[in-house]
């Protein structure tokens, strides 16, 4: 009997063993083409940039740094990046500065409404942007935010919170309460402690959750085309330039915009892995 | 602060003196509708070292958390030298504490952990590091100032922390189980530290922990609570020697609790003179009670006939556990379960089964039993551990025994 059962466990029935193979390898190829799919446009772009004819061809006939001599020449694609730092510095500070107190209310307070603070914060998150974006059109209106700077670091500043918030209170849970306690113990008022020992600790997700806000903000293209009225951040003006014609010199700054954002993300995620 | 330590004391003291350092009056502590400290009314004498002792759950860290002003007080008042500190915040108090683990700065180092209470109450940066280099020599850390906490041992951790709550001239020490996360030798060091610096520096210091061993060890004097009260509170000696209730004979003796009846069946001469509490008792007397019980204390049992041993008592042995300093015994007195510890010198053989013992009549002592809302089967994890043997951490105390 026992000889029977070990024999049995040893060779499932053939569909079993079948399935069993396969299965993983289902799971591997559906992977790979869904990486395939993201990456290729990705490619094809970057290759395009390299292109030296004055439209879009593919694969291109002549190669060389045409396109990104064209960002240069154009005051629109230079405006067009400055005003989207101008916008993106503020809405980062904002995001952070708001997003660091309400995660400080969320963990560190038996405040009543914690649970509904936090709901909210998330809550651009969950909304498609599209539907939030026409509801807010109205309200911008009234509010006479429509086409104003400080209307895009308004949204900006919001879509950037949950990612703060997130950041932020993973951080502070991470600090031990004990901490806090004896540095009361040792003298130090409430908000010295916060500043001296739970800030200081959290410091490196604050740096990563400030760049984050930066790209978030910097890449919003949704909002500001609804809501921008004219404003020309780097995505507005790569949108308007796309919906005129296909002027190549959009793979060059799409390229570009790709690799910065890489190489800010990748910061953030080493800055904040100093804090693990 | 440091006022010469008056000699260990060794006075009982059930009730708040008027002399008391820290009082604590009727302090309570409900946390919602449990109720975790039900009335304390304690006093510990400057430069006392007074220990908390309990199983988990006993009420011992949430009145500590309440010295220091973590916790708010639900009723009574809790003051040191006349002032009540219910209307001070913790970082007014002037109470240094010392926890478990997590305590120290990991982004400061050792020097600036150890001056951070000192820069709070903004000494003079040359005061703050000579006072710094003075905690160092203190603690026997001298030179590692610079290192960071994550470059220390468990151990030089916690004697920094300890630096550190020292540091600014606390007027009380408070320790949370300061020992709970370091292993068996560097406890059994670590308590001699602690001793040598309450000696040196005077400080009135309230120790908490759930471990027998360490309380014995360290303490002028314990106080052992249960489910939010005290259960009693005396020196070491007197609480191992003579406890007054059965939870204590268990808890803190290590003892196990027969009826007196049962006892006096047992013996001829009921005019045998017995232990208590509160002096000398006639077994016959005690058995008036009928619901009096007897703590036999392990160390009460011998196999040999010696002067003061010569009470006899059957014992149906059921094994005996080598210890090298001496053997544990376990077996059945009337059916009752006993532990007998014993040298080698006193143990007549290594027969199971019913086997002669002898006791001297003054380690039976007649104890309280518990009161009946509490169960008779709550003894702490440790209480089971024999004395000598190093007491199981990694179970948490409050696990019952089933």
């Amino acid at each position: 009997m026992n000889s029977s059962l070990s024999s049995r466990q040893a060779r499932p029935f053939p569909a079993q063993r079948v399935l069993a193979r396969l299965l993983p390898l289902l799971a591997r190829a559906a992977v790979a083409v869904i990486i395939i799919a993201l990456l290729v446009p990705v490619v094809v772009v970057i290759l395009l940039s390299f292109s030296a004819e004055s439209f879009i061809q593919f694969p291109p006939k002549a190669w060389g740094f045409r396109q990104y001599a064209a960002i240069t020449q154009s005051d629109v694609w230079i405006d067009a990046v400055l005003l989207s730092v101008k916008v993106a510095a503020p809405s980062a500070a904002i995001a952070v500065v708001v997003g660091t107190l309400a995660a400080f209310a969320i963990t560190r307070t038996s405040m009543r409404g914690r649970s509904v603070i936090q709901a909210l914060g998330l809550g651009s998150l969950i909304i498609p942007s599209s539907a939030y974006a026409v509801a807010l059109y109205g309200v911008f209106e009234k509010l006479n935010l429509l086409g104003t700077f400080w209307g895009l670091v308004a949204i900006d500043s919001m879509l950037a919170l949950p990612v703060v918030l997130l950041l932020v209170t993973a951080a502070i849970d991470q600090v031990p309460r004990q901490l806090e306690l004896t540095a009361m113990s040792l003298g130090a008022r409430r908000l010295r402690v916060g500043a001296e020992i739970t800030l200081r600790l959290v410091a490196p997700s604050l740096v990563a959750a400030t760049i984050f806000s930066f790209v978030l903000s910097f890449d919003e293209s949704v909002f500001v085309i609804f809501l921008g009225g004219g404003l020309s951040t780097l995505p507005a003006a790569i949108y308007a330039a796309v919906t005129v014609g296909l002027d190549p010199v959009i793979t060059a700054i799409a390229s570009a915009l790709m690799l910065a954002t890489g190489l800010v993300l990748a910061l953030g995620l080493i800055v904040r892995g100093k804090d693990r | 602060m440091s006022e010469p330590s008056t000699t260990h004391p060794t006075k009982r003291t059930d009730a708040p003196e008027a002399d008391g350092h820290l009082r604590l009056v009727n302090v309570t502590k409900h946390f919602g509708k449990v109720t975790a400290v039900r009335g304390i009314h304690l006093a510990v004498r400057r430069g006392e070292l007074m220990t908390l002792l309990g199983p988990s759950g006993s009420g011992k860290t949430t009145l500590l958390r309440m010295i220091a002003g973590y916790e708010t007080v639900t009723d009574g008042s809790i003051d040191v030298d006349g002032v009540d500190l219910s209307a001070l915040a913790p970082w007014l108090r002037n109470i240094g504490v010392v926890a478990q683990q997590y305590s120290l700065f990991p982004h400061l180092t050792v020097a600036k952990n150890i001056a951070y209470g000192l820069a709070k109450r903004r000494w003079p940066r040359q005061q703050r590091t000579s006072r710094v280099d003075e905690m160092l020599d203190l603690v026997r850390l001298h030179g590692l100032g610079d290192r960071y906490p994550w470059q220390l041992s468990g151990g030089q951790q916690q004697r920094v922390a300890l630096a550190r709550a020292l540091a600014f001239r606390p007027t009380l020490l408070l320790m949370d189980e300061p020992l709970g996360a370091l292993d068996r030798q560097l406890r059994v060091d670590m308590t001699e530290e602690i001793r040598r610096l309450h000696r040196e520096l005077g400080t009135t210091i309230v120790y908490v922990t759930h471990d027998r061993d360490e309380a014995l060890a360290l303490s002028d004097r314990v106080t052992v609570m249960r489910d939010g009260l005290i259960v009693e509170s005396d020196t070491p000696q007197q609480l191992f020697a003579q406890p007054a209730s059965a939870f204590v004979a268990r808890f803190f003796g290590d003892a196990r609790i027969i009826p007196t009846a049962v006892l006096a069946k047992q013996l001829v001469d009921h005019g045998v003179m017995l232990r208590s509490a509160s002096g000398p008792i006639p077994l016959g007397v005690a058995t008036q009670d009928a619901s009096s019980e007897i703590a036999i204390l392990p160390h009460a049992l011998s196999q040999v006939r010696s002067g003061n041993a010569h009470l006899e008592l059957e014992i149906d042995v059921k094994d005996y556990q080598f210890y090298g300093d001496t053997v544990r015994v376990t077996g059945l007195l009337a059916g009752y379960p006993v532990i007998a510890r014993m040298p080698q010198d006193r143990l007549s053989g290594r027969q199971i089964g019913p086997t002669r013992f002898y006791a001297d009549p003054a380690d039976l002592v007649v104890v309280h039993p518990d009161p009946p809302d509490s169960p008779a089967e709550t003894v702490s994890a440790t209480t089971q551990s024999p004395s000598g043997a190093q007491p199981n951490n990694d179970v948490p105390t409050g696990t019952r025994r089933r």
